[in-house]
Order: C-alpha cells, then sequence, then structure tokens
C-alpha cells in the first residue's frame, strides 16, 4: 500500500511534465518556425515476488510469477518536425522551407545554429540577418542600392539594383539536415544546436539529397494544431487526476488499517 | 485463540497487492505499449487439522482455516489503443507478438509492443530510450536504415509484414516474435519483456501485422482501474469489521476465561 503511494506519485509527476509541454506547445501556437515537443513513458520497474518457471514449495512449477510494478518515467521530450502551414507575407526577405532542412546562422559564440524560421533581415551593413541579430550562413551581403531581391527555390539570392536593368547574384542560401532531427537541442529564439544523438549537419543546395526547396515571401508557421494539444490535456489532465483518486484509495485504505487498533 | 484473524488479515493484504498493481496500471496509462497487470489469488489451507488439506475430504474435521495468497499475475495482452500519428517510424503490430530490442547497456534481448521509434546518429532504428531494434536473421544486427538521402524519412515504407523499403529499394525486414505462452513473460520496466521457461523460446510470428504511422498506446482502461480502486476499499473496510469482529469475540472469551 505504502509501495502504491510512490507508485501513483510517479504517475502524477508524469502527467505534470506532460502538462508543462502541453503548455509550452500552446505558448508557442503563433510562434514562427516552431516545432511542438511531446513527452514519451514508459513503466518504469517490476519488484519480482516469484518468477514464472521456478518452483513452488510443494513441487509444482509456478506458471505466472509475480510482479508489482513501481509506476511510469519519462523517457523523452521530444521534437516533432513536421511541416507547419505556410502564411505569405509578402516580405521579398522572408523565406519558407517546403520539405526537410534547417537555416544556419552563425551564434554569438562562433558556432553554427539551426532554425526553421525564415524571417530575416538586413543590418546596418547590408549582411540578411535573424531578428535576433544572428547572420545567416553563408553569409548573404544585399547591396544598399538595392531595388529588387529575388530568391529562388534552389537558394540563389540574386539582386537589381538602382539603375540597371538585369540582377546580380549575391549569394546562394545552404540547407543542413540531420540524419536524427529529433536529437537537435532545443535552444530557444527558435534555434537548434547539433548533438552527439542528431548527429552532424549535411549541407546542401536546397532542392538537391532530399533538402526542401525555399518559398520567398512566405513563412512557416507553428506545427502546434491547438484541437490536438487540448485533446493531449484533456488525457493528461484525465490521468493526473486517475492517480490521485489511487493516491486518495491508498489514503482511505491506510486510514482503516489505522482504526483497527482502537 | 482462533485462527479466523488471520484469515481476514490474509484477504487484507491481498487488497493490499491489489491496490499496488492498480495504481502502477494507472501510472501508466500514458506509456506506449504498456500491458495492464491483474493480480491473480487463490485459497490455500493450513494443516491445523491434520491431513485433510482440500474441504473435499475434510466432512470429519471440523477445523480447517482459508487463506488468500497471490498464486500468480496475469498479464492483459489484449491489444491497446491506435494512435494516427503520421510519424513514418511508428509502427504498431495488429495480432499476438513483438518487436525485438537490444537493451544498450547491457546487450540483453527484450521484446516490446511499443513501436515509437527513431533513427540515431548510425541510422539504426532505436527505441524511444536508444535501445536498438533487431532486423529478422538469426544474429542480433540492428536494423540499419542505410542507402538514404538525408532527412528523406518520408521514402520510408514499412510493409504489412515488416518489411523495410528505403527509396523503394528493399533493405531488411523488422524481426517480429511470439511465444507459446504470452503468460510466461517477465516483465522489465521500459515497456520490455523477457522470456521465461514458461513463456518458451520466441518463436517468428507469421500471424502478425505492421502498421506504419499508427502508435499503440497503453491498453489500461480508466474505467475499469477505477471500479477496481473503489471495489479493494470496500472489500478492505469489510475485511477490518471482520477483524474487530473477531477480536471482540476473542476479547469475550479472554474475559470470561479470566474471570
Amino acid at each position: 500500500m505504502i509501495r502504491g503511494l510512490f507508485t501513483s506519485s510517479t504517475g502524477m509527476t508524469a502527467q505534470q511534465l506532460n502538462i508543462d509541454v502541453i503548455a509550452n506547445n500552446l505558448a508557442n501556437v503563433n510562434t514562427t518556425g516552431f516545432k511542438k515537443s511531446r513527452a514519451d513513458f514508459q513503466d518504469l520497474m517490476y519488484q519480482t515476488m516469484s518468477r514464472a518457471g521456478t518452483t513452488s514449495a510443494t513441487g509444482e512449477e509456478i506458471p505466472t510469477g509475480v510482479q508489482v510494478g513501481l509506476g511510469t518515467k519519462p523517457v523523452a521530450v521530444y521534437k516533432v518536425f513536421t511541416q507547419g502551414n505556410y502564411q505569405e507575407t509578402g516580405n521579398e526577405l522572408d523565406m519558407a522551407i517546403e520539405g526537410d532542412g534547417f537555416f544556419q546562422v552563425l551564434l554569438s559564440d562562433g558556432t553554427t545554429g539551426y532554425s526553421r524560421a525564415g524571417a530575416y533581415k538586413l543590418d546596418s551593413t547590408g549582411n540578411m540577418v535573424t531578428s535576433d541579430g544572428y547572420a545567416l550562413q553563408p553569409a548573404i551581403n544585399i547591396p544598399s542600392d538595392t531595388t529588387q531581391i529575388t530568391i529562388t527555390a534552389d537558394g540563389t539570392v540574386s539582386v537589381i539594383q538602382a539603375g540597371q536593368t538585369t540582377s546580380t547574384t549575391v549569394g546562394n542560401i545552404e540547407l543542413a539536415s540531420f540524419s536524427n532531427p529529433s536529437g537537435l537541442d532545443a535552444t530557444g529564439r527558435n534555434l537548434f544546436r547539433e548533438t552527439d544523438a542528431s548527429g552532424n549537419a549535411t549541407t546542401g543546395t536546397p532542392g538537391a539529397d532530399g533538402l526542401g526547396t525555399l518559398s520567398q515571401g512566405f513563412l512557416e508557421m507553428s506545427n502546434v494544431t491547438v484541437v490536438e494539444e487540448m485533446v493531449n490535456m484533456i488525457v493528461g489532465q484525465r490521468a493526473y487526476e486517475a492517480n490521485s483518486k489511487s493516491i486518495q484509495t491508498c489514503d482511505e485504505m491506510l486510514q482503516t488499517a489505522n482504526t483497527l487498533k482502537r | 485463540m482462533n485462527h479466523e484473524i488471520y484469515t481476514a488479515l490474509s484477504g487484507a493484504l491481498a487488497n493490499d497487492r491489489r491496490q499496488e498493481v492498480t495504481a502502477n496500471n494507472l501510472a501508466n496509462i500514458n506509456s506506449g505499449g504498456f500491458r495492464r497487470d491483474v493480480p491473480l489469488f487463490a485459497t490455500v489451507y493450513d494443516q491445523v487439522s491434520g491431513n485433510n488439506r482440500s474441504p473435499e475430504n475434510s466432512q470429519d474435521v471440523l477445523e480447517h482455516n482459508a487463506f488468500a495468497v497471490q498464486s500468480g499475475s496475469w498479464i492483459d495482452f489484449q491489444t491497446g489503443a491506435m494512435q494516427d500519428t503520421g510519424n513514418p517510424l511508428d509502427m504498431a503490430l495488429d495480432g499476438e507478438g513483438f518487436f525485438v530490442v537490444k537493451r544498450a547497456t547491457d546487450g540483453k534481448i527484450y521484446y516490446t509492443r511499443d513501436g515509437h521509434f527513431r533513427l540515431n546518429q548510425e541510422r539504426e532504428l532505436v527505441a524511444i530510450n536508444g535501445d536498438q531494434v533487431m532486423a529478422a536473421g538469426e544474429d542480433d544486427v540492428p536494423l540499419v536504415l542505410a542507402g538514404e538521402t538525408p532527412g528523406a524519412l518520408r521514402d520510408l515504407k514499412i510493409g504489412k509484414l515488416g518489411d523495410v523499403m528505403v527509396d523503394g529499394q528493399p533493405i531488411g525486414a523488422l524481426r517480429l516474435v511470439t511465444f507459446a505462452d504470452l503468460q510466461g513473460l517477465e516483465k522489465l520496466g521500459d515497456a520490455g519483456f523477457v522470456e521465461s521457461s514458461v513463456s518458451g523460446p520466441p518463436e517468428p510470428a507469421d500471424q502478425l501485422l505492421v502498421s506504419q504511422g499508427v502508435r499503440e498506446l497503453s491498453n489500461v482502461n480508466v474505467l475499469e482501474e477505477m471500479v477496481s480502486l473503489i471495489e479493494i476499499a470496500r472489500q478492505y473496510q469489510a475485511q477490518q469489521k471482520v477483524i474487530i469482529g473477531i477480536d471482540e469475540i476473542n476479547k469475550l472469551i479472554a474475559n470470561g476465561v479470566s474471570g
């Protein structure tokens, strides 16, 4: 019974984590390029009282063992990299990736960050940077007298400068992919970092080697679906409640046991 | 002294165990591929009254005490609810059987119903806890989704019988097994089972069908477990009343004898 109390508390702790993850998903329902997370649970361990196949005191083989489980544990909180919806913005520096792949940006510590968010701006020197000021890699510089920017599906950036009629290519955007994107480390600010689990980034031209293509003037929205999160929240809340009922029952029984001795 | 008080106690202890098992079932409502446990109890007669251990040949015996003891634990292998995830690495099994997984820490082979897989850095198919999923064949080799262009998981196809195609090319198959007696399996945690001498060795599962993009959830039914909880608490109370009642009788006897 005391064991049951702790077993149920693992259940409640697990559901708390589940709700925490759902809350973060819902908070980011309007975050460009956000990928939702999911918490995953497995049964903890078992205390084995008697093993199947062993012999009992009277010489018979025990057909089914006696095992008491000790609860549940969170085994992973992983990102779900499904495609988010597209939103047309008309902004010529906005890009959405249609398919797999990540933009690469140079972080302040010199390492590379990866992002699905394609809302770029220009800094004072004309470099394409994220809203946080991280420069797109490989760096692309837009001349100050540019009148029109064109980004093709394969990532070629070309500009038409004032007084000219032909366009000039100023750079190529490359995308990165990972063998296990779920293993990426989400650092906030729409950024991911590579880890041992994700593997090293493979870079390439958009559209090649299974990488997605770019769409100029569009942004990828969050892939959080409110209805799905609501359903998960209901399931999580009810599971939390069920475990609390189990604790209550346990408490009731302990009380019953205590009243045995008057 | 009479022994009935221990009979009532054995019943209370049995409900104690039922509560623990129900608590574990409820804690695992959201554990993918979890199979619920049902404790089994049997009546055992004590030997106070000589050799008559069963009620059939005990007509001439006035006293025998019965006790409830846990005789085993039944694992409910009924299929859990299916969730359509659309994730190409999620696989659910339709029928009796398991995926084969190798534990990373000690290389132990275990069996699971939770087909919520992903890829690791070496492009091996692994369970959510990182343990490798075994490919079909006698040797314990992981299933490697090689020959694939980076990130293009949409081209992964898992056939009904567990055959794996990447970019239209067959690259192997999942090892799917079943056992002669599923009730002989032992639980390991991590949604895993291991064989025992009762379950017999793993056998190839021919009747098993694999569905891609679907995940099997826990088979715990909250309603059922809630009803159990109420029943357990009430039975426990009844057993407590019996213990108190027997205690009253003992008190009367003791007081009568002493004066």
